[in-house]
């Protein structure tokens, strides 16, 4: 930071302390004077909070994730979904993998190109998801499924290869919900990335095909 | 200043902040009595589905009563005396009746909510010295204008990445404005990770002191956004070296809150 640059927080910072002392007390009194008129009507307010609200899934997810260059492996994941709305929720996703041995090392049978450390493949994301159809599957003349189609987008990061690597991914899923509160998912998924272990640093599309257990809350 | 090995217990951190979310939820799942409401509408339409795009498979006329049974959103199950449930938005639900003929309303978080709010929490994003950077926080309200949060912050370069963790005090002088800025003060610690491409790479751990600025607007229900600008100095001076380095960092979120 700039040397000048320092002062001039503290200072505004230090004003910041007193005008919102002064500010918060004219506030109150505002408040006050407006109760001064009552309503006619009486009606009583109800938090929508205390009613139960599933607004939060936690989902285990478990399938294969195709490495570039480091073959097929299984993949384990752990995803917390936040609906904001009907339409948008958040995701949160952690997973783990294990990247196989390369074309060149089989072939080769020489010296690995990575240790049994670096071939483990640890992945975090955010994204932001969108309930695009909704609907519902029938499995017999008499019980059908709420169901959803969704679109997900997010950032994150891959640790592969001995280092962190900035990773964007975009994928879809279908949903089927058993119950108001447990689920059935498949989820597929694009991750892309960065991979520099054979020279050139190259973009890789990895691709990863889940299927998952869902529980509201 | 607490010195922790970040990057070992990253995913741990994740895992804290996702527990902490669900223990935040179930706080607000306490059910009390079913709420028993009376129908004032001409009608209420019952979806298959909590959404506006599931189907509508029944009506409920004015008088009948209905007991609400859970929420999904802004959409409520409801359970009607002839034994039918199904979800009703929450608009149509805004002029219903106690059994007794009073009026209800509900009442969502909203712009007064933002202003007397006690918890947040958020992931936001942004770039830290030109690198992709990711974090999430938690912060806790003292006062409308005092706050403290506790960051986590990872950030993705060529040559390395840095994991941060942080604590600081923020001042939100205007909590009740549109666009309400707020300013920071915070010291944590930040770790240096080579990338494992680069000749002799050793992890660099080092205290550091923060100073920003940015502000915070109420978007919707229980959501703001963010945006703030931070400047680190990091106290990586030793024998070797004489000065201490500066950082700058970028980011904008959003936040959950309480």
């Amino acid at each position: 930071m700039e040397n000048w640059f320092r002062p001039v927080f503290l200072i505004i910072t230090a004003a910041c302390f007193t005008f919102s002392a002064n500010l918060f007390a004219a506030e109150q009194t505002d408040t006050e004077e407006a109760l001064l008129i009552q309503p006619d009507i009486k009606r009583i307010s109800f938090d929508e909070a205390k009613i139960e609200g599933d607004d939060f899934e936690i989902q285990l997810m478990a399938g294969f994730l195709s490495l570039e260059d480091f073959g097929v492996n299984p993949v384990i994941a752990a995803r917390l979904n936040y609906y904001i709305d009907e339409n948008v929720f958040t995701q949160f996703t952690l997973s783990r993998s294990k990247g196989g041995e390369t074309s060149y090392e089989v072939l080769t049978g020489g010296a690995p190109l990575l240790t049994a450390d670096e071939r483990k493949f640890a992945y975090y994301s955010i994204n932001i998801g969108l309930n695009i159809l909704p609907g519902e599957a029938f499995l017999s003349e008499n019980t059908s499924y709420n169901t959803t189609f969704y679109i997900s987008g997010g950032i994150g990061n891959a640790t592969f290869a001995g280092s962190d690597r900035f990773a964007i991914n975009y994928g879809a899923g279908y949903q089927l919900l058993l119950s108001d509160r447990f689920t059935l998912s498949v989820d597929f998924r694009d991750i892309l990335f960065n991979v520099d272990v054979f020279g050139q640093n190259k973009m890789t599309n990895n691709l990863q095909l889940m299927i998952g257990a869902g529980w509201f809350f | 200043m607490f010195l922790i090995p970040v990057s070992k217990y990253r995913y741990r951190y994740l895992l804290c902040l996702a527990v902490l979310l669900c223990g935040t939820s179930t706080a607000y799942a306490q059910t009390e009595e079913p709420l028993e409401l009376v129908i004032a509408d001409p009608y209420i339409e019952l979806h298959t589905g909590p959404g506006a795009r599931y189907p509508i498979f029944h009506v409920l006329d004015r008088g009948q009563s209905i007991t609400i049974l859970k929420r999904k959103t802004r959409w409520y199950k409801i359970r009607s005396s002839k034994n039918k449930t199904g979800w009703v938005s929450e608009q149509q639900l805004q002029q219903t009746l106690l059994p007794d003929g009073q009026q209800i309303v509900f009442v969502e978080a909203n712009k007064d909510s933002f202003v007397e709010r006690k918890w947040e929490l958020g992931v936001t994003t942004g770039e830290l010295e030109k690198a992709p950077a990711l974090s999430v926080y938690g912060g806790y309200l003292f006062t409308e204008n005092l706050s403290s949060e506790l960051t986590f912050g990872h950030a993705i370069g060529n040559v390395s990445s840095s994991n941060i963790l942080k604590l600081n005090m923020l001042i939100q002088p205007y909590p009740a404005w549109r666009f309400s800025p707020f300013f920071t003060l915070g010291a944590g610690v930040i770790q240096v990770k080579p990338n494992a491409t680069l000749i002799n790479p050793a992890d660099k751990k080092n205290a550091m002191s923060q100073v920003g600025f940015g502000f915070k607007t109420y978007l919707s229900r229980k959501f703001i956004l963010r945006f703030e600008y931070n400047q680190y100095v990091i106290f990586s001076a030793n024998n070797d070296k004489d000065a201490n380095e500066d950082i700058s960092e970028w980011k904008i979120g959003f936040a959950l809150f309480f």
